[in-house]
Protein backbone atom coordinates (compact mmCIF):
# COMPACT_ATOMS: atom_id res chain seq x y z
CA UNK A 1 0.00 0.00 0.00
CA UNK A 2 1.42 3.40 -1.02
CA UNK A 3 1.43 5.92 1.78
CA UNK A 4 1.72 9.67 2.18
CA UNK A 5 2.29 11.94 5.16
CA UNK A 6 0.30 15.18 5.46
CA UNK A 7 1.78 18.18 7.30
CA UNK A 8 -0.09 21.47 7.80
CA UNK A 9 0.65 24.79 9.43
CA UNK A 10 -2.67 24.57 11.30
CA UNK A 11 -5.59 22.20 11.82
CA UNK A 12 -7.43 23.54 8.77
CA UNK A 13 -4.44 23.00 6.48
CA UNK A 14 -4.18 19.43 7.78
CA UNK A 15 -7.88 18.75 7.13
CA UNK A 16 -7.62 20.21 3.60
CA UNK A 17 -4.43 18.23 2.95
CA UNK A 18 -6.19 15.01 3.91
CA UNK A 19 -9.09 15.81 1.57
CA UNK A 20 -6.78 16.63 -1.32
CA UNK A 21 -4.97 13.40 -0.70
CA UNK A 22 -8.24 11.43 -0.74
CA UNK A 23 -9.39 13.14 -3.96
CA UNK A 24 -6.13 12.83 -5.90
CA UNK A 25 -4.59 9.58 -4.72
CA UNK A 26 -7.28 6.89 -4.60
CA UNK A 27 -5.98 3.60 -3.26
CA UNK A 28 -3.31 5.32 -1.17
CA UNK A 29 -3.24 5.42 2.60
CA UNK A 30 -2.35 8.18 5.05
CA UNK A 31 0.91 7.21 6.73
CA UNK A 32 -0.28 8.45 10.12
CA UNK A 33 -2.27 11.20 11.81
CA UNK A 34 -1.41 14.45 10.03
CA UNK A 35 1.18 16.66 11.68
CA UNK A 36 -0.11 20.08 12.73
CA UNK A 37 2.91 22.31 13.32
CA UNK A 38 0.72 24.98 14.95
CA UNK A 39 2.02 27.94 13.05
CA UNK A 40 4.14 28.80 10.06
CA UNK A 41 7.02 29.83 12.33
CA UNK A 42 7.30 26.22 13.46
CA UNK A 43 6.67 24.73 10.02
CA UNK A 44 9.43 26.57 8.15
CA UNK A 45 12.36 25.41 10.34
CA UNK A 46 10.97 21.86 10.23
CA UNK A 47 10.74 21.71 6.40
CA UNK A 48 14.18 20.19 6.15
CA UNK A 49 13.15 17.33 8.43
CA UNK A 50 10.02 16.67 6.38
CA UNK A 51 12.05 16.78 3.16
CA UNK A 52 14.31 14.13 4.66
CA UNK A 53 11.26 12.03 5.46
CA UNK A 54 10.07 12.40 1.83
CA UNK A 55 13.43 11.34 0.48
CA UNK A 56 13.93 8.27 2.67
CA UNK A 57 10.54 7.07 3.91
CA UNK A 58 7.38 8.24 2.13
CA UNK A 59 6.02 11.16 0.08
CA UNK A 60 5.12 14.23 2.15
CA UNK A 61 2.47 16.84 1.37
CA UNK A 62 2.94 20.13 3.25
CA UNK A 63 0.18 22.75 3.17
CA UNK A 64 0.66 26.37 4.27
CA UNK A 65 -0.80 29.82 3.54
CA UNK A 66 0.92 32.50 1.45
CA UNK A 67 -0.75 35.23 3.55
CA UNK A 68 -0.50 37.65 0.65
CA UNK A 69 3.15 37.11 -0.27
CA UNK A 70 4.05 35.76 -3.72
CA UNK A 71 3.97 31.95 -3.57
CA UNK A 72 7.04 31.55 -5.81
CA UNK A 73 9.08 33.90 -3.59
CA UNK A 74 8.09 31.99 -0.48
CA UNK A 75 8.93 28.64 -2.04
CA UNK A 76 12.34 29.93 -3.10
CA UNK A 77 12.95 31.21 0.42
CA UNK A 78 11.58 28.26 2.39
CA UNK A 79 12.38 25.15 0.41
CA UNK A 80 15.55 23.32 1.45
CA UNK A 81 18.31 23.53 -1.19
CA UNK A 82 17.70 20.14 -2.75
CA UNK A 83 14.28 18.59 -2.36
CA UNK A 84 13.21 15.18 -3.52
CA UNK A 85 10.32 14.89 -6.01
CA UNK A 86 8.30 13.22 -3.25
CA UNK A 87 8.27 16.40 -1.17
CA UNK A 88 5.37 18.69 -2.06
CA UNK A 89 5.03 22.06 -0.38
CA UNK A 90 1.81 23.61 -1.64
CA UNK A 91 0.76 27.10 -0.64
CA UNK A 92 -2.87 28.18 -0.49
CA UNK A 93 -3.35 31.57 -2.16
CA UNK A 94 -4.13 33.62 -0.09
CA UNK A 95 -5.04 31.37 2.83
CA UNK A 96 -6.53 27.93 3.48
CA UNK A 97 -9.85 29.79 3.92
CA UNK A 98 -9.69 30.70 0.19
CA UNK A 99 -9.61 27.02 -0.73
CA UNK A 100 -12.43 26.35 1.70
CA UNK A 101 -14.67 29.07 0.21
CA UNK A 102 -13.78 27.96 -3.31
CA UNK A 103 -16.32 25.15 -2.92
CA UNK A 104 -19.07 27.76 -3.06
CA UNK A 105 -22.07 25.42 -3.05
CA UNK A 106 -20.76 23.28 -0.19
CA UNK A 107 -19.67 26.26 1.89
CA UNK A 108 -22.97 28.10 1.40
CA UNK A 109 -24.95 25.02 2.37
CA UNK A 110 -23.00 23.93 5.46
CA UNK A 111 -22.35 27.37 6.91
CA UNK A 112 -25.83 28.57 5.90
CA UNK A 113 -24.67 31.70 4.10
CA UNK A 114 -25.86 33.10 0.73
CA UNK A 115 -23.87 31.63 -2.16
CA UNK A 116 -23.85 34.90 -4.12
CA UNK A 117 -21.79 36.51 -1.35
CA UNK A 118 -18.97 34.01 -1.87
CA UNK A 119 -16.11 35.19 -4.09
CA UNK A 120 -15.94 33.92 -7.69
CA UNK A 121 -12.14 34.05 -7.51
CA UNK A 122 -11.20 33.28 -3.90
CA UNK A 123 -7.46 33.30 -4.70
CA UNK A 124 -7.71 37.01 -5.42
CA UNK A 125 -9.36 37.79 -2.11
CA UNK A 126 -6.93 39.92 -0.06
CA UNK A 127 -8.19 38.86 3.38
CA UNK A 128 -10.23 35.65 3.07
CA UNK A 129 -10.35 35.05 6.82
CA UNK A 130 -12.02 38.41 7.39
CA UNK A 131 -14.48 37.70 4.58
CA UNK A 132 -15.24 34.28 6.04
CA UNK A 133 -15.88 35.82 9.46
CA UNK A 134 -18.12 38.50 7.94
CA UNK A 135 -20.16 35.78 6.24
CA UNK A 136 -20.26 33.53 9.29
CA UNK A 137 -21.55 36.42 11.40
CA UNK A 138 -24.67 36.47 9.24
CA UNK A 139 -25.10 32.70 9.03
CA UNK A 140 -28.62 31.36 9.40
CA UNK A 141 -27.31 28.81 11.92
CA UNK A 142 -26.97 30.13 15.44
CA UNK A 143 -24.19 27.68 16.29
CA UNK A 144 -22.07 29.02 13.42
CA UNK A 145 -22.75 32.65 14.38
CA UNK A 146 -21.94 32.01 18.04
CA UNK A 147 -18.90 29.78 17.73
CA UNK A 148 -17.09 30.62 14.48
CA UNK A 149 -16.93 34.35 15.27
CA UNK A 150 -15.58 35.72 18.53
CA UNK A 151 -18.30 37.18 20.72
CA UNK A 152 -16.07 39.99 21.98
CA UNK A 153 -14.52 41.02 18.65
CA UNK A 154 -16.37 40.24 15.42
CA UNK A 155 -13.17 40.49 13.38
CA UNK A 156 -11.57 37.63 15.32
CA UNK A 157 -12.22 33.87 15.09
CA UNK A 158 -14.32 32.36 17.88
CA UNK A 159 -13.45 29.33 19.98
CA UNK A 160 -15.17 26.95 17.55
CA UNK A 161 -13.58 28.38 14.40
CA UNK A 162 -11.21 25.50 13.73
CA UNK A 163 -13.65 22.86 14.83
CA UNK A 164 -16.48 23.96 12.51
CA UNK A 165 -14.27 24.68 9.51
CA UNK A 166 -12.32 21.44 9.90
CA UNK A 167 -15.60 19.52 10.25
CA UNK A 168 -16.82 21.14 7.00
CA UNK A 169 -13.52 20.36 5.26
CA UNK A 170 -13.62 16.73 6.37
CA UNK A 171 -17.25 15.97 5.62
CA UNK A 172 -18.67 18.21 2.88
CA UNK A 173 -15.89 20.12 1.15
CA UNK A 174 -15.53 19.02 -2.46
CA UNK A 175 -11.96 19.47 -3.70
CA UNK A 176 -12.84 19.11 -7.40
CA UNK A 177 -15.60 21.74 -7.27
CA UNK A 178 -13.29 24.04 -5.31
CA UNK A 179 -10.44 23.60 -7.81
CA UNK A 180 -12.65 25.09 -10.54
CA UNK A 181 -12.58 28.50 -8.90
CA UNK A 182 -9.17 28.35 -7.19
CA UNK A 183 -6.17 28.06 -9.55
CA UNK A 184 -3.73 27.52 -6.65
CA UNK A 185 -5.82 24.58 -5.47
CA UNK A 186 -6.05 23.19 -9.02
CA UNK A 187 -2.25 23.34 -9.32
CA UNK A 188 -1.81 21.58 -5.98
CA UNK A 189 -4.18 18.82 -7.10
CA UNK A 190 -2.36 18.40 -10.40
CA UNK A 191 0.96 18.02 -8.64
CA UNK A 192 -0.51 15.49 -6.25
CA UNK A 193 -2.08 13.52 -9.11
CA UNK A 194 1.19 13.49 -11.03
CA UNK A 195 2.95 12.24 -7.89
CA UNK A 196 0.47 9.36 -7.91
CA UNK A 197 1.17 8.70 -11.58
CA UNK A 198 4.96 8.68 -11.24
CA UNK A 199 5.29 6.98 -7.86
CA UNK A 200 5.95 3.37 -8.73
CA UNK B 1 16.51 27.21 39.71
CA UNK B 2 17.58 30.84 39.44
CA UNK B 3 17.51 30.58 35.67
CA UNK B 4 14.14 28.89 35.51
CA UNK B 5 12.15 30.74 38.19
CA UNK B 6 11.84 34.52 37.84
CA UNK B 7 13.35 36.47 40.78
CA UNK B 8 14.37 33.26 42.61
CA UNK B 9 17.72 33.73 44.35
CA UNK B 10 18.28 31.33 47.25
CA UNK B 11 16.84 28.21 48.87
CA UNK B 12 17.25 27.24 52.54
CA UNK B 13 15.85 25.01 55.26
CA UNK B 14 14.31 26.72 58.26
CA UNK B 15 12.96 25.13 61.41
CA UNK B 16 9.70 26.46 62.74
CA UNK B 17 10.48 27.64 66.27
CA UNK B 18 7.03 26.66 67.57
CA UNK B 19 6.28 23.30 65.93
CA UNK B 20 9.85 22.21 65.29
CA UNK B 21 8.93 21.24 61.71
CA UNK B 22 11.38 21.92 58.91
CA UNK B 23 10.30 24.14 56.04
CA UNK B 24 11.70 25.09 52.67
CA UNK B 25 12.19 28.78 52.19
CA UNK B 26 13.11 30.58 49.01
CA UNK B 27 14.25 34.12 48.56
CA UNK B 28 12.69 36.17 45.79
CA UNK B 29 14.50 39.39 44.97
CA UNK B 30 12.56 42.62 44.64
CA UNK B 31 13.03 46.33 45.15
CA UNK B 32 14.07 45.87 48.77
CA UNK B 33 17.69 44.97 49.32
CA UNK B 34 17.12 41.60 51.02
CA UNK B 35 14.23 40.35 48.89
CA UNK B 36 11.34 38.34 50.33
CA UNK B 37 11.53 34.91 51.96
CA UNK B 38 8.60 32.65 51.15
CA UNK B 39 7.72 29.22 52.51
CA UNK B 40 6.81 26.20 50.40
CA UNK B 41 3.08 26.76 50.88
CA UNK B 42 3.52 30.09 49.11
CA UNK B 43 5.52 28.74 46.15
CA UNK B 44 3.86 28.40 42.79
CA UNK B 45 3.04 24.84 41.62
CA UNK B 46 5.76 25.12 38.97
CA UNK B 47 8.44 26.19 41.48
CA UNK B 48 7.51 23.32 43.81
CA UNK B 49 7.54 20.86 40.93
CA UNK B 50 10.91 22.00 39.70
CA UNK B 51 12.43 21.73 43.20
CA UNK B 52 10.86 18.27 43.51
CA UNK B 53 12.18 17.18 40.12
CA UNK B 54 15.76 18.34 40.73
CA UNK B 55 15.69 16.89 44.22
CA UNK B 56 14.29 13.50 43.21
CA UNK B 57 16.84 13.15 40.43
CA UNK B 58 19.76 13.68 42.76
CA UNK B 59 18.44 11.76 45.75
CA UNK B 60 18.68 7.97 45.91
CA UNK B 61 19.81 5.31 43.47
CA UNK B 62 16.70 3.30 42.70
CA UNK B 63 14.27 3.37 39.82
CA UNK B 64 12.64 6.79 39.54
CA UNK B 65 9.09 7.14 38.22
CA UNK B 66 8.02 10.61 37.09
CA UNK B 67 4.38 11.12 36.23
CA UNK B 68 3.88 13.97 33.78
CA UNK B 69 6.81 16.12 34.98
CA UNK B 70 5.64 18.81 32.51
CA UNK B 71 2.64 19.83 34.62
CA UNK B 72 2.67 23.46 35.82
CA UNK B 73 5.95 24.14 34.03
CA UNK B 74 6.58 26.58 31.22
CA UNK B 75 7.23 24.79 27.89
CA UNK B 76 10.68 26.31 27.63
CA UNK B 77 11.61 24.52 30.87
CA UNK B 78 9.88 21.28 29.86
CA UNK B 79 12.05 21.15 26.73
CA UNK B 80 15.10 20.97 29.00
CA UNK B 81 13.86 18.12 31.19
CA UNK B 82 15.42 15.32 29.06
CA UNK B 83 18.78 17.12 29.12
CA UNK B 84 18.62 17.71 32.88
CA UNK B 85 17.89 14.02 33.45
CA UNK B 86 20.70 13.03 31.08
CA UNK B 87 23.19 15.23 32.88
CA UNK B 88 22.27 14.07 36.36
CA UNK B 89 22.41 10.41 35.29
CA UNK B 90 25.70 10.90 33.48
CA UNK B 91 27.28 12.27 36.65
CA UNK B 92 25.97 9.30 38.56
CA UNK B 93 27.39 6.85 36.05
CA UNK B 94 30.86 8.09 36.90
CA UNK B 95 30.18 6.75 40.35
CA UNK B 96 29.01 3.44 38.86
CA UNK B 97 25.37 4.01 39.66
CA UNK B 98 22.98 2.91 36.92
CA UNK B 99 19.74 4.60 37.70
CA UNK B 100 16.70 4.17 35.50
CA UNK B 101 14.12 6.95 35.07
CA UNK B 102 10.66 6.19 33.70
CA UNK B 103 8.54 9.16 32.61
CA UNK B 104 4.90 9.19 31.62
CA UNK B 105 3.98 12.23 29.56
CA UNK B 106 1.57 13.90 27.13
CA UNK B 107 4.00 16.69 26.42
CA UNK B 108 4.81 17.41 22.79
CA UNK B 109 7.73 19.60 23.82
CA UNK B 110 9.25 16.89 26.00
CA UNK B 111 8.72 14.10 23.46
CA UNK B 112 10.26 16.17 20.67
CA UNK B 113 13.54 16.04 22.64
CA UNK B 114 13.88 12.35 23.43
CA UNK B 115 15.48 9.48 21.55
CA UNK B 116 12.95 7.40 19.58
CA UNK B 117 14.25 4.14 21.01
CA UNK B 118 13.68 5.34 24.57
CA UNK B 119 9.92 5.73 24.07
CA UNK B 120 7.20 3.21 24.86
CA UNK B 121 3.63 3.83 23.75
CA UNK B 122 0.71 3.19 26.09
CA UNK B 123 -2.31 2.35 23.94
CA UNK B 124 -5.77 2.17 25.48
CA UNK B 125 -7.82 -0.78 24.27
CA UNK B 126 -11.03 -2.63 25.10
CA UNK B 127 -9.19 -4.90 27.56
CA UNK B 128 -7.23 -2.15 29.25
CA UNK B 129 -4.07 -0.46 28.10
CA UNK B 130 -1.11 -2.15 26.46
CA UNK B 131 2.47 -0.94 26.34
CA UNK B 132 4.52 -1.43 23.21
CA UNK B 133 7.82 -0.25 21.77
CA UNK B 134 7.70 1.66 18.46
CA UNK B 135 7.01 -0.47 15.36
CA UNK B 136 9.68 -0.92 12.70
CA UNK B 137 7.97 1.58 10.36
CA UNK B 138 7.67 4.14 13.17
CA UNK B 139 11.37 3.76 13.95
CA UNK B 140 12.20 4.29 10.27
CA UNK B 141 10.10 7.50 10.20
CA UNK B 142 11.82 8.73 13.35
CA UNK B 143 15.25 7.88 11.96
CA UNK B 144 14.54 10.16 9.01
CA UNK B 145 13.41 13.52 10.26
CA UNK B 146 10.30 12.98 12.39
CA UNK B 147 10.35 12.98 16.19
CA UNK B 148 8.36 10.89 18.73
CA UNK B 149 5.97 13.83 19.32
CA UNK B 150 4.98 13.67 15.66
CA UNK B 151 4.89 9.91 15.15
CA UNK B 152 3.83 8.38 18.48
CA UNK B 153 1.96 11.05 20.43
CA UNK B 154 -0.93 11.38 17.89
CA UNK B 155 -1.65 7.68 18.44
CA UNK B 156 -2.72 8.44 21.99
CA UNK B 157 -5.29 11.09 20.98
CA UNK B 158 -8.91 10.09 21.53
CA UNK B 159 -10.29 9.12 18.11
CA UNK B 160 -13.58 11.00 18.20
CA UNK B 161 -12.19 14.23 19.64
CA UNK B 162 -12.85 16.28 16.50
CA UNK B 163 -16.56 15.63 16.79
CA UNK B 164 -16.88 16.31 20.52
CA UNK B 165 -17.42 20.01 20.17
CA UNK B 166 -20.17 19.54 17.61
CA UNK B 167 -22.54 17.92 20.09
CA UNK B 168 -25.52 20.17 20.47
Amino acid sequence: MKRLLVVGEDALCCALGERLFAACLPGWQLAQTSINTQGITKLVPALERYAKQAKHVQPVLCIADTDGTCAADLLAKWLPSSTHAHFLLRLAVTEAESWLMADRAGFAQVLAVPMNKLPQRPDEEADPKRLLLTLARKSKKRLIRDEVVSSSDASKPGSGYNLHLCAFARTHWNARCAAQSSPSLARAMNRLASLGATHG
Amino acid sequence: MTQAVPLFSELRFEQDSVTGLWHLEANFTHWRGHGAWQREDQFSDGTLRLIGLLWALQDGDGLLLLEEPELSLNDSIVGHIPLVIDRVLRDRKKRLSARQVLISTHSEVLLAQVDAKAVLLIEPGSNGSTIRPPLEEELISMAHGLNPAEVLLPKTHPQALDQLGLFE
